[in-house]
């Protein structure tokens, strides 16, 4: 296994937070497809990517397909990535391309008709409280699964404003630029979308 | 907290700032535990990135028979989604090939949707059409591609079984020679099946034997044909890479090739009519004659592809 590189901030919370760019050199070795320069950048990003993919998918499987393709691309834009620039962006606009890909095709307007999040082994798990723990413990989880389907439930739009501002902990602007929208209309889906998830969460917030 | 973090005044100012229970809905989403990820499939994945060998995704299918789920990427259906996904997946099927029947023409299940098609064909001639081709996993007959009912796309993976090599042609742009066995990534621009303008087409073999021959349509690209331990850069030539069980080597009848090591220690340039290979094992690289044999099949792959590119 690749050690971690140097500048990247531990996720350990519950947001990936914020991941420092590797060293250009890392960088140039993935353009090179270097073996160790992909592992490294591989270890780097995954949390990112599979987490965005969990967040926008609510789904544990459709996330871990749609990390594949991004990668996927990955491996085949490397030469084109540019070493000076933080890849994040990049890495969250080939998310979402590969989602909307995703969801274009008969699989999965097929996988999305046969399942839902109830039917997520993970999840299921989650809202059963299945694995004995204390009641604090259970009572997260009970939470987080509510919130996680109640964000998966958002419009798409509303969803992955609110999975890049409150997962990724990006700003607005920054979000604007990746989703190709102006800075006052990622607010407004941000606010809207906060709007939504108090309507869906109003048991829980009880 | 970085620039790019929450700033109070985020919120637009014509909307009414959050109430109590919005504030607590925000700080909830910010809270949720980080998603799960399966360490298997963490670990699997990083090492197909590593060797540059990541698949597509790819489409709705069973397991191969007396192969385990848990052998494959994408393992995690219960019983029942995967019945629902079968049964789903046939009566879709159907609707397709029947509606592409109405319109004139079949399309073929196990091909990239969404891909922009650069396509390979079979070189017509003398291959026989007792072949098979896995195609991203998916057997596919020689012969329906030979036919047209299925197509190959620039980026699929795609192994040949059989026992006679596989001619495929992507217009007059290049036309690849598959040894029987071989396993590789057919050539095309970045992003899977690339676009038939892409300069910069990428290809990559796993094992086996490639010969490649370009044509005037390769005019202003190149081509790069990676395996685990080298690359072999090209601007237009005719040449062959064989990976094997010692490394790689590039065999080059007509043009220039430039190979190098995946470290980039070892490698140069490779004039026609010389053979060089690379070890896995850090033996120094040998510089050779081309081998007669290898020779003479480069020579026909562009004398055949040569009479169909220059018409």
């Amino acid at each position: 296994m690749a050690q971690p590189i140097k500048g990247i901030v531990p996720s350990g919370g519950p947001s990936v937070g914020r991941i420092e760019p590797p060293p250009p050199a890392l960088l140039e070795g993935v353009r090179r497809r270097d073996r160790a320069a992909l592992s490294s950048f591989f270890d780097c990003y995954f949390d990112l990517v599979h987490g965005v993919a969990y967040r926008l998918t609510g789904d544990r499987t459709a996330a871990e397909d749609l990390t594949q393709d991004v990668f996927y691309k990955v491996q085949m834009a490397a030469h084109t990535l540019d070493p000076t620039r933080d890849p994040a962006p990049w890495l969250v606009s080939i998310t979402r391309n590969a989602l909307y890909d995703q969801r274009r095709s008969a699989r999965d307007r097929l996988a999305r008709a046969s399942t839902s999040l109830d039917a997520d082994p993970l999840l299921r798990n989650q809202l059963r409280g299945s694995a004995p723990s204390p009641e604090e413990s259970l009572i997260r989880q009970k939470r987080d699964a509510s919130v996680q389907a109640a964000v998966a439930r958002l419009p798409e739009s509303l969803r992955e404003v609110v999975v890049l501002h409150t997962f990724l902990g990006w700003g607005h602007d920054r979000i604007a630029e990746v989703i190709g929208a102006s800075h006052a209309a990622t607010r407004k889906r941000y606010s809207r979308a906060l709007t939504v998830l108090a309507d869906m969460l109003e048991d829980l917030d009880r | 907290m970085s620039d790019d973090s929450v700033r109070p005044d985020d919120r637009q100012p014509a909307d009414a700032p959050p109430t109590p229970r919005e504030q607590r809905v925000e700080a909830m989403a910010r809270s949720l535990a980080p998603p799960p990820s399966d360490p298997e499939f963490r670990e699997r994945l990083r090492d197909q990135f590593a060797g540059s060998r990541v698949a597509p995704t790819a489409p709705a299918a069973p397991p191969p028979p007396g192969r385990s789920r848990s052998a494959m990427l994408r393992p995690r259906f219960s019983r029942r989604r995967s019945i629902l996904a079968l049964a789903g997946a046939l009566a879709a099927g159907i609707a397709i090939v029947a509606l592409l029947r109405f319109n004139g023409r079949l399309h073929e299940p196990g091909v990239i949707e969404n891909a922009s098609p650069v396509a390979y064909d079979t070189a017509p001639g003398e291959l026989t059409d007792d072949g098979l081709l896995l195609v991203d996993g998916l057997e596919v007959a020689v012969a329906d591609v030979r036919a047209g009912r299925r197509r190959i796309l620039a980026g699929q993976d795609v192994e040949l079984r059989g026992t006679l090599p596989l001619e495929l042609v992507w217009d007059d742009v290049l036309a690849i020679e598959l040894v029987p066995g071989s396993r590789c990534t057919l050539p095309g621009g970045t992003g899977g099946a690339g676009d038939e303008s892409a300069t910069e087409l990428h290809g990559h073999i796993a094992r086996g034997e490639v010969r490649i021959v370009t044509g005037p349509g390769f005019s202003g690209r190149t081509l790069t044909i990676e395996s685990d331990d080298a690359s072999v850069h090209v601007v237009g030539t005719t040449f062959a890479v064989i990976r094997d069980s010692a490394g790689t080597c590039v065999c080059v009848e007509d043009g220039v090739t430039q190979i190098r090591s995946r470290e980039g220690n070892q490698g140069g340039r490779v004039v026609a009519g010389r053979r060089l290979q690379l070890f896995d094992d850090f033996r120094p690289p040998v510089d050779s004659p081309i081998r007669p044999e290898e020779a003479m099949k480069l020579g026909m792959l562009r004398d055949r592809a040569g009479s169909r590119f220059v018409p």
